[in-house]
């Protein structure tokens, strides 16, 4: 018969018991906490971005000095009027006439001014074309004019008039009568 | 987890900013221009490679010198020619040249008139064979245009007459026929 103390680790002999204690071990892990999202007010600053810019530009034909007068001066749609020109008589004031040997030209000024609102194009772009084919050869700022658009001035400034020159040829051999052609004059904002 | 969200979202607003499109805006107008073209002559006096040598020649006023002329001395002016009519009178006379061209014209020739700019009581003047008053007076009605077509211009001088300087203003007209 064995006495208390007495243990090896076997199962107890019928008759005595052993007392067992839990015990908790600790290494030194710390717990995180995760905090709300905050991309949501970035998404909104993109989309305020994403707008196209945009503006509104207008065109309007302008007299100037040295120039003959224009009729309906100040809106989009003028008239200009040579009068009467020949290659031996005297010509009118505001028209300049120089001779060739079996030609001559004429020529005057007049104004295109364009306007932008609101302001965001630096500067803009001129062309212009005649509606339809012409008997004589017309130009503005020496470059030829034909049914499609030409670029006849670049680099244009709003808000204020800008001179240009517009001329056509006459050769000796051209027929006497009435001339008369419709101009597009186009701004493009750059 | 939350910061690097952020950034990866700004970053593509950044890129997307230089992205923007600027529309283009563009402005018409019509400008309708008007010219008639009229017909037109221009007459110019020119040299004759056998005459007296103008000044001015190649415009519309030129003057032509016989220089110092009598019945009898020597005419040292080049291109002048001289006939004596007996003891009544002599005549110096020289071509030259007058020439009409045209522009936007369906004229197929002109007239050429002349006329005295004043009364010369003593003296007479021709051009050809057309004697000269202050009346215009035809010299041809076909002349064609584009070259020099060649004339005389003469002046008579009585044998009677003083010596002295004389000067007239010859007008032409030409006119599109």
């Amino acid at each position: 018969m064995r006495g208390l103390g007495d243990h090896d680790g076997a199962a107890p002999a019928r008759g005595t018991s052993d007392l067992r204690v839990p015990v908790s071990r600790s290494i030194g892990r710390t717990a995180h906490r995760r905090g709300p999202s905050s991309w949501l007010l970035t998404i909104v600053l993109a989309a305020g971005w994403s707008a196209m810019a945009s503006g509104a530009i207008d065109l309007t034909f302008q007299s100037v000095g040295g120039g003959i007068a224009l009729t309906g001066a100040g809106t989009n749609g003028a008239a200009l009027s040579f009068g009467t020109v020949s290659a031996f008589e005297p010509i009118g004031g505001g028209v300049t006439k120089s001779m060739s040997g079996s030609s001559y030209d004429i020529s005057t000024m007049f104004g295109v001014r364009v306007d932008q609102t609101p302001s965001i194009s630096p500067n803009y772009t001129l062309r212009a074309r005649v509606l339809s084919a012409q008997p004589l050869a017309w130009t503005i700022n020496d470059v030829p004019l034909a049914t499609s658009l030409k670029i006849v001035a670049l680099l244009q400034n709003y808000g204020s008039t800008a001179s240009h020159n517009i001329g056509f040829t006459v050769p000796f051999s051209a027929s006497a009568g009435l001339n008369q052609v419709s101009i597009e004059v186009v701004a493009v904002s750059n | 987890m939350t910061k690097s969200v952020i950034v990866s979202v700004l970053l593509g607003a950044v890129l997307v900013v230089p992205q923007l499109a600027m529309a283009q805006d563009t402005s018409s107008g019509a400008l309708t221009v008007t010219a008639t073209v009229d017909s037109s002559i221009k007459l110019t006096f020119e040299n004759d490679a056998a005459g007296v040598s103008m000044t001015g020649a190649g415009t519309n006023a030129a003057t032509l010198g016989f220089g110092t002329v009598s019945a009898f001395e020597t005419i040292s002016t080049s291109g002048v020619t001289r006939s004596v009519n007996g003891t009544t009178d002599f005549t110096v006379s020289s071509p030259f040249g007058v020439k009409v061209i045209q522009a936007n014209s369906a004229s197929a020739d002109y007239t050429l008139q002349a006329a005295l700019g004043s009364v010369d009581a003593t003296n007479t003047w021709k051009v050809n064979s057309t004697t000269l008053t202050t009346t215009s007076q035809t010299l041809g009605a076909a002349y064609s245009y584009g070259g020099a077509t060649a004339h005389t211009v003469s002046l008579t001088v009585p044998q009677s007459a003083a010596a002295s300087a004389i000067s007239r203003t010859v007008n032409f007209t030409a006119t599109s026929n």
